[in-house]
């Protein structure tokens, strides 16, 4: 009985002190690598931009931003970096928060550096493809389930 | 690496812009064509995936048979920053989100885009001035 009531005390402890919900989120990694390329902010949308399962093409006032399959990208376009693309499982309304400060909390964590994009159903994070190993690991040990 | 998780991270402060024009979030069919409205104006983001098409422009371009639940403020970090940079969006919506404020992020090449809804964005900018983050009225 003691011991039933001790459990339970910190167990009500452990949740005051958790500040903020622990959630756990399943996601999935889309196949292939990803581009994100900067071209200028006139610059007209070019075909291979929007080709893909996934494609993304911000225009601000400074940049038109684009991300794409890595293989779409054409040899003479400055994009080094392969991207690793994460999709976190949704769909989730606009009034659920904390989904993605969940996910990227042990990616910021460990040192990894990400890229967001929101959309209607749910986010995507993208992590340049040497961090996948790490950034899969700390997703696992925060809790969060990589769907096949 | 572990001994530094989570809250005991020093988090980075930003300044900020708000840009003037609200934005309206659309979703439309994976496989429907980008609409001409959807890319005009001063901040444009159209994202394709398998089960959407996810469309952030101003709001003011949405023809009247097309329905957006909110208006969005778009909050502009500063920048650039290089792609290998750690820790800034994670410091800007950490704030947000442990206060129950819906965030929706754009990362662009040079800088990151947060949209909060207009009706809450009073909140929110308490919220990131508590948190150190500095409102500037240009870059």
């Amino acid at each position: 009985m003691e011991g039933d009531k001790f459990d339970v005390h910190m167990g009500a402890m452990q949740e005051r002190n958790s500040h903020r919900q622990q959630r756990q989120l399943k996601f999935r990694r889309l196949p292939g690598a990803y581009a994100i390329a900067r071209l200028g902010a006139d610059a007209g949308v070019p075909g291979w931009a929007t080709q893909g399962a996934f494609t993304s093409i911000t225009r601000t006032d400074d940049e038109l931003s684009i991300v794409c399959p890595a293989d779409n990208v054409p040899p003479d376009m400055h994009s080094p970096e392969r991207w690793a693309c994460y999709k976190l499982e949704g769909p989730f309304a606009f009034s659920q928060t904390g989904i993605l400060l969940s996910f990227i909390e042990p990616l910021s964590a460990n040192g990894i550096p990400i890229f967001a994009i929101s959309t209607y159903d749910t986010d995507y994070v993208l992590v340049q493809e040497e961090f996948a190993g790490v950034t899969q690991q700390a997703l696992y040990e925060a809790g969060h389930k990589l769907r096949p | 690496m572990k001994a530094v998780r989570g809250k005991q991270v020093p988090r980075i402060q930003l300044r900020y812009r708000q840009l003037p024009t609200r934005c309206a979030i659309v979703r439309m069919a994976s496989d429907a064509s980008i609409p001409e409205w959807a890319t005009k104006g001063d901040f444009t983001s159209i994202t394709r995936t398998a089960d959407e098409l996810c469309i952030v422009c101003p709001g003011g371009n949405l023809p009247p048979e097309v329905k957006s639940q909110s208006h969005w403020v778009c909050l502009e970090l500063a920048g650039p920053y290089p792609v290998s940079a750690t820790g800034i969006i994670i410091a800007f919506i950490e704030p947000l989100s442990e206060n129950g404020i819906p965030v929706f992020v754009i990362s662009a090449y040079d800088r990151d885009y947060v949209l909060i809804q207009e009706e809450i964005v009073a909140a929110a900018t308490a919220l990131l001035a508590s948190a150190g983050h500095q409102l500037i009225l240009d870059k």
